[in-house]
């Protein structure tokens, strides 16, 4: 399979994609989802990113396939516990220009690969870190899931309402992601200072922190204001009405705010609801005082409308308004399909049986150029010949024989299984209907 | 040792808290940020906004040079455009109807030298059917996911705290707007006009939900109030405050024991069934173990045992964690309000200082910045407004 993350046109720039970090070299020590979110991003802007895979774990990638964070990637499986497996890794640092690595500190110093290992080995070399706490503290070795560091940075005590217990994220993902994302700026600023110095760099990143860095605003203001921030949920402390309201059907909702006094009368006269023309609603004061009735009687005009003829019609006013998008809404709108939102990328074996499925691109669309192309998961070892006759000058010979002696790892591409369903969790069983899924990948168009 | 991102010059034209966080990390990072606002020191968006918020202001203004002035004047807009003409990257969230008003579109903007790198944020794009559709914190998190599955069963979903979307949108267009400017300089790619859609930042975070739906059909529920995915609460009060208890993949044994449950550590409870069914039974004793002892002694404890819990901080907690005074992930933030702990990036370069962390008055540096471009002394006046935020 052509590695499209690759593939660049040199015809007139107009047409071709944008790839600003083309000719940069980026090697990833990588697991879960937080760092590889990072370098995907990297990947998705030209860059060359080779992740370093160790031996398979039972059950197979079924997660990080698609989750999507590990694709436009090669792959080469190294294990890092045999002498020329390390003996491998080092060579291909002294090649990069970038290593990322979010193993366990102890982890990389037990393989003789810390930031002043690697630096060692190549002076001008950028270093990111990722950890749950960051290095140094004295949390830096505990261990941490994206929701662990969402409680501990700040978020689940600041979410929900005043009378509520701490109110963690509906997403097993939110840390990592913005993590991930935190990690391309770090690693993009570090590049552009060894551009501009000459100096390499080591540059070690906290999720947690993250989290708190999102909260900034609330935490300068409890420092202010001498007492938390209030929690008001769904609610806003100067637009009125705010809300999610419940919508026709089964747990299907539409948010609605209303900024200003003159939407309050345009979302009136939108709605035709008589109860909400009372002069007592007319300020923004009057109505915060006023909210829960107000949205008792927003509910009753919702409660029968469709969710996206709602916030059609109000969006046809003038008044901001959404639907609350389940899991699977996003692939059949409109809006996303023509900006090209999402992209089929057909796989080698089936995936949860079946031969193509399509992934959220980098959300960045460049004027007049065609938005970044995606490639497919690579499996480990993959691309161990490839990239070790590019970056190395190794001939496939001698890559055999390193996969032959257990230094090198390759795993045979196969189908892979999708999770059995889990009691308890709502399954749409026409799903693969409504997406057109092919069975192979010769079928996708 | 130079910061990251010296000798960068970016225009942050103030519009929302998306391109304002932006230009704060930008400036974080080393760059000279101006932020251009008019002379009240609010944004540029012809929708009336809410009130300036003190603190929101001063943690966004940081390390910023703030300039007001009136840019719906000719001379105000040729102020502009000579400082963009200065500059290598803009960051801006007007919105293209608005940004098109003000004869500030990119194409206006890139007509000033053509590696300048223009990032653009805005609710869905500029292109597409909801490009027009008005949004607010709310209605993106609705849109983008997340609230379907936050919050309590038969319940409304909650959103996240705070304004993430935007902000999520803000770390895009700083990275965008860096990464384009480092390609200029590689010579990789000429400048660019680069759109950021709020949506669509927002639904990475959402995205392992979207892709179970595509891949299996799975749906998400919000949980019953005082359960937990795994089963049992997650959320739970120790003897001094909130403790996040997540232990994935832990076996039930040891984990019962480690739990102070050694009544139901038996092979006769392993089965998550089993402790499903029996859980009015456990969960009183799980509570006042719970409750025997610190929230940091149990996290210190659970790491020993590779379980991932976590003390769950409230904002004004955070700048005492001993964490984050290892790493100094608080830096003083000096105000016009006065000094108070604020976090800084959440990565650190080796050996390298971070620059003064102070938030400007609006327009404190307007004269400096109008002098630097060339305007001469009367038409600095006619320029000048009356800051109010400060």
């Amino acid at each position: 399979m052509e590695f499209q993350g690759r593939l660049y046109q040199t015809s007139g720039m107009a047409r071709r994609r944008y790839l600003p970090l083309r000719g940069i070299r980026v090697l990833s020590f990588e697991v879960a989802f937080s760092l590889p979110a990072g370098t995907r991003t990297l990947a998705e802007l030209g860059a060359e990113v080779v992740r370093v895979a160790g031996p398979a774990r039972g059950g197979g990638p079924y997660i990080g396939v698609i989750d999507g964070v590990y694709l436009s990637k090669e792959c080469i499986g190294i294990n890092l516990k045999h002498k020329d497996g390390i003996a491998v890794a080092r060579a291909l640092v002294a090649e990069a220009d970038v290593v990322c690595m979010n193993f366990t500190p102890r982890a990389m110093a037990g393989l003789g690969l810390t930031p002043p290992d690697l630096m060692a080995i190549k002076p001008d070399l950028v270093v990111l870190q990722l950890s749950g706490y960051g290095t140094p503290g004295p949390w830096s070795e505990y261990p941490a899931f994206g929701p662990s560091t969402e409680a501990a940075g700040g978020l689940n005590a600041a979410m929900g309402n005043e009378s509520d217990e701490p109110v963690r994220i509906g997403s097993g993902v939110f840390s990592d992601q913005l993590a991930g994302r935190f990690a391309a700026l770090a690693v993009v600023a570090a590049l552009e200072r060894r551009r501009a110095s000459g100096e390499g760099s080591v540059v070690d990143l906290s999720m947690t922190e993250a989290i708190s860095t999102l909260l900034g605003g609330q935490v300068v203001r409890a420092a202010m204001e001498g007492r938390l921030p209030p929690r008001p949920g769904d609610r806003d402390e100067t637009y009125a009405p705010q809300g999610v309201y419940p919508c026709a059907g089964i747990d299907e909702w539409v948010a609605i705010t209303v900024k200003t006094d003159a939407v309050w009368a345009i979302f009136v006269q939108a709605t035709g609801i008589e109860l909400l023309t009372a002069d007592r609603f007319a300020t923004s004061a009057g109505r915060q005082g006023c909210h829960d009735e107000i949205d008792a009687i927003i509910r009753g005009w919702t409660a029968v409308r469709d969710k996206n003829d709602v916030a059609r019609i109000l969006q046809e006013a003038g008044v901001a308004a959404g639907p609350v998008r389940k899991e699977g809404d996003a692939f059949f709108d409109d809006h996303l399909r023509k900006n090209e939102a999402f992209q089929e990328i057909p796989h080698e074996q089936r995936v949860a049986g079946y031969g193509a499925h399509e992934y959220l691109r980098l959300p960045w669309t460049i004027e007049g150029r065609p938005r970044a192309l995606l490639s497919d998961y690579r499996w480990t070892g993959a691309d161990n010949a490839r990239v070790l006759k590019r970056w190395l000058k190794i001939p496939a010979s001698k890559v055999r024989k390193l996969e032959k002696d257990g230094a090198l790892l390759h795993e045979a591409v196969r189908p892979l299984d999708g999770r059995a369903p889990v009691p308890g969790i709502p399954v749409d069983q026409d799903f693969a209907l409504r997406l057109g899924l092919p069975l192979n990948r010769e079928a996708t168009g | 040792m130079t910061a990251m991102a010296e000798g960068i010059r970016i225009v942050e034209i103030a519009g929302g808290p998306a391109a304002a966080f932006a230009g704060m990390l930008l400036a974080a990072l080393g760059a000279d940020v101006v932020r251009v606002e008019n002379p009240s020191g609010e944004s540029f968006q012809d929708r009336e906004t809410a009130p300036v918020d003190h603190s929101m202001a001063a943690f966004l203004a940081r390390r910023k040079r703030r300039a007001a002035f009136d840019i719906e004047t000719r001379a105000g807009l040729r102020a502009l455009k000579v400082l963009v003409a200065g500059a290598d990257g803009v960051v801006e969230d007007l919105g293209a109807a608005r940004a098109a008003e003000l004869k500030l579109s990119a194409r206006q903007l890139r007509r000033s030298h053509g590696d300048l790198i223009v990032a653009s944020v805005s609710p869905f794009g500029s292109t597409g059917p909801r490009a027009s559709w008005d949004a607010s914190e709310l209605v993106i998190q609705s849109m983008g996911g997340i609230v379907h599955s936050t919050g309590f069963e038969g319940e409304p979903g909650l959103r996240v705290a705070g304004l993430p979307a935007h902000f999520v949108a803000g770390l895009h267009a700083a990275t965008a707007v860096l990464t384009g400017i480092f390609g200029v300089r590689l010579g990789m790619e000429s400048g660019a006009h680069i759109e950021i859609s709020m949506e669509e930042t927002w639904m990475h975070h959402w995205v392992r939900h979207i892709q179970e739906w595509g891949h299996a059909g799975f749906g998400m529920q919000r949980e019953e109030r005082g359960t937990g995915r795994q089963g049992f609460p997650h959320t739970v009060m120790a003897s001094d405050d909130w403790l996040y208890v997540l232990a994935l993949n832990a076996a039930w044994e040891p984990f019962a024991m480690f739990m102070g449950l050694e009544d139901y550590a038996g092979r006769n409870w392993n089965a998550a069934k089993t402790q499903i069914e029996g859980w009015d039974e456990i969960e009183p004793v799980y509570r006042a173990s719970i409750a025997s002892k610190g929230r940091y002694e149990w996290f210190a404890g659970a790491a020993q045992q590779g379980y991932t819990f976590a003390p769950i901080h409230t904002v004004d907690q955070l700048a005492g964690t001993p964490q984050y005074l290892a790493r100094h992930a608080f830096e003083p933030l000096e105000t016009p309000a006065g000094t108070v702990p604020a976090p800084d990036l959440p990565f650190r370069l080796e050996g390298v200082a971070r620059r003064p962390n102070r938030a400007a008055a609006a327009g404190e540096h307007t004269r400096d910045v109008l002098t630097e471009l060339g305007v001469d002394a009367r038409s600095i006046e006619t320029l000048l407004g009356t800051p109010q935020d400060s």
